[in-house]
C-alpha cells in the first residue's frame, strides 16, 4: 500500500520542531529514521497530516561522554551507536546487543531515540536502556524533563513522555499504534549512567 | 533479555535483569535478581533466577507464541546468559 497524503516540513531547529508540534498536536508526527513510521504510514495504521523531518538537526545527534555519563543523541543511528568507541568502552551491553537489532539497512537509518520513543515491547534498545538504568531527557515547549527508564515505559507503544507535555494527548492513538512522536524530545540523549569506574569490580553483561 | 550485573569477588552485588518481547513493555525482573543477589555467580545462578522468573513476568500470548512458551524461552535465555556471565567473570578474575 501507499501512504495517505501528508504535508512535510524539514525542521530548521529544535525550537521549530517544538512550535510545529504545539501548533499541530496529534496531527503531526516526527520523522527520524522512519524505519517504523514509514511502514505504518504505508499500511495506513498511522495517518498524520504533517511529518516533521528532524534529520537535518545535527544538535540531536552524536554520542559523547559528558560529566561521567554517556550521552546518546536521539538522532544517533543504530549503526553509529554500534560502531561508537565510547559505547563499546562504557556501554558494552548496547554494543553487544546491536547486531541483534533488525538488520544492517534498518540500523543504517533507524535511530536510537526513535526506538526509545516508539517503545515497541519487543525492541532491543528499550530493554538495554532499562538494564543500564538510563535516564531519558525530553524536551517540550514547557521545558526539559528527565525520566528514569524504569518509569518511562508504560505499556504497548506507550511511554510516560506524554501526559505532561503540551504536545501530547493520549486520547486516540490510531489503533493503539503510536509512532515516533517523541523522538525529537530525547534532545540531550539517553543513557545517562554513572561513570563505569569500579576497578575492583569485574562486571559482566549479556544481551539477546 | 538484557542483563547488567555487577560482581565483586565472584558474588553478585547488584544489577538489572531486563526482559522484552514477553510483556507489554520492557520489564525488570526483581525476584529473579533477588534470587542471585549476594550469591556467588556460578553454574547454579541461572537455575535460581529462572525458577523465580514466573513471579516477575506475565507474558502476553499471541498467535506466534503462547504465554507459556514465552516464559519458557525467557527461562532458557536466563540460564544461558548467567552461564555466560559466570564464565566471563571467571575469565576476568
Amino acid at each position: 500500500m501507499k501512504a495517505p497524503r501528508f504535508s512535510y516540513v524539514r525542521a530548521q531547529s529544535v525550537e521549530h520542531v517544538l512550535e510545529l508540534l504545539e501548533a499541530h498536536g496529534e496531527e503531526a508526527r516526527i520523522l527520524a529514521g522512519g524505519q517504523s513510521l514509514m511502514p505504518t504510514l504505508n499500511m495506513r495504521l498511522s495517518q498524520p497530516k504533517l511529518l516533521i523531518d528532524i534529520n537535518r538537526l545535527g544538535a540531536l545527534g552524536g554520542i559523547s561522554l559528558e560529566g561521567g555519563a554517556v550521552r546518546i543523541g536521539a538522532l544517533a543511528r543504530h549503526a553509529e551507536v554500534a560502531m561508537s568507541p565510547v559505547v563499546a568502552e562504557h556501554l558494552p551491553l548496547i554494543a553487544e546487543a546491536m547486531p541483534h537489532l533488525a538488520h544492517v539497512a534498518v540500523r543504517n537509518r533507524g535511530t536510537f531515540g526513535g526506538s526509545i520513543a516508539l517503545a515497541d515491547p519487543a525492541a532491543e534498545m528499550p530493554a538495554c536502556a532499562l538494564a543500564l538504568g538510563a535516564t531519558f531527557v525530553l524536551e517540550s515547549t514547557k521545558g526539559r524533563r528527565e525520566i528514569p527508564s524504569a518509569r518511562y515505559f508504560k505499556g504497548l507503544y506507550e511511554t510516560s513522555a506524554g501526559p505532561t507535555s503540551c504536545w501530547w494527548r493520549r486520547a486516540s492513538p490510531p489503533r493503539g499504534l503510536v509512532t515516533c512522536r517523541c523522538s525529537w524530545s530525547l534532545r540531550a540523549g539517553t543513557a545517562i549512567l554513572p561513570s563505569p569506574a569500579w576497578p575492583s569490580i569485574s562486571r559482566s553483561r549479556a544481551a539477546w | 533479555m538484557a542483563f547488567n550485573l555487577e560482581v565483586a569477588g565472584g558474588v553478585v552485588k547488584s544489577g538489572r535483569l531486563a526482559y522484552f518481547a514477553s510483556e507489554d513493555k520492557p520489564t525488570l525482573a526483581r525476584k529473579a535478581l533477588a534470587a542471585v543477589w549476594g550469591t556467588p555467580l556460578d553454574g547454579r545462578s541461572g537455575e535460581a533466577a529462572a525458577a523465580a522468573l514466573a513471579e516477575d513476568l506475565r507474558p502476553m500470548s499471541s498467535p506466534q507464541a503462547s504465554a507459556k512458551m514465552r516464559l519458557h524461552l525467557q527461562r532458557v535465555l536466563t540460564r544461558r546468559a548467567l552461564e555466560i556471565a559466570a564464565k566471563r567473570v571467571g575469565a576476568a578474575t
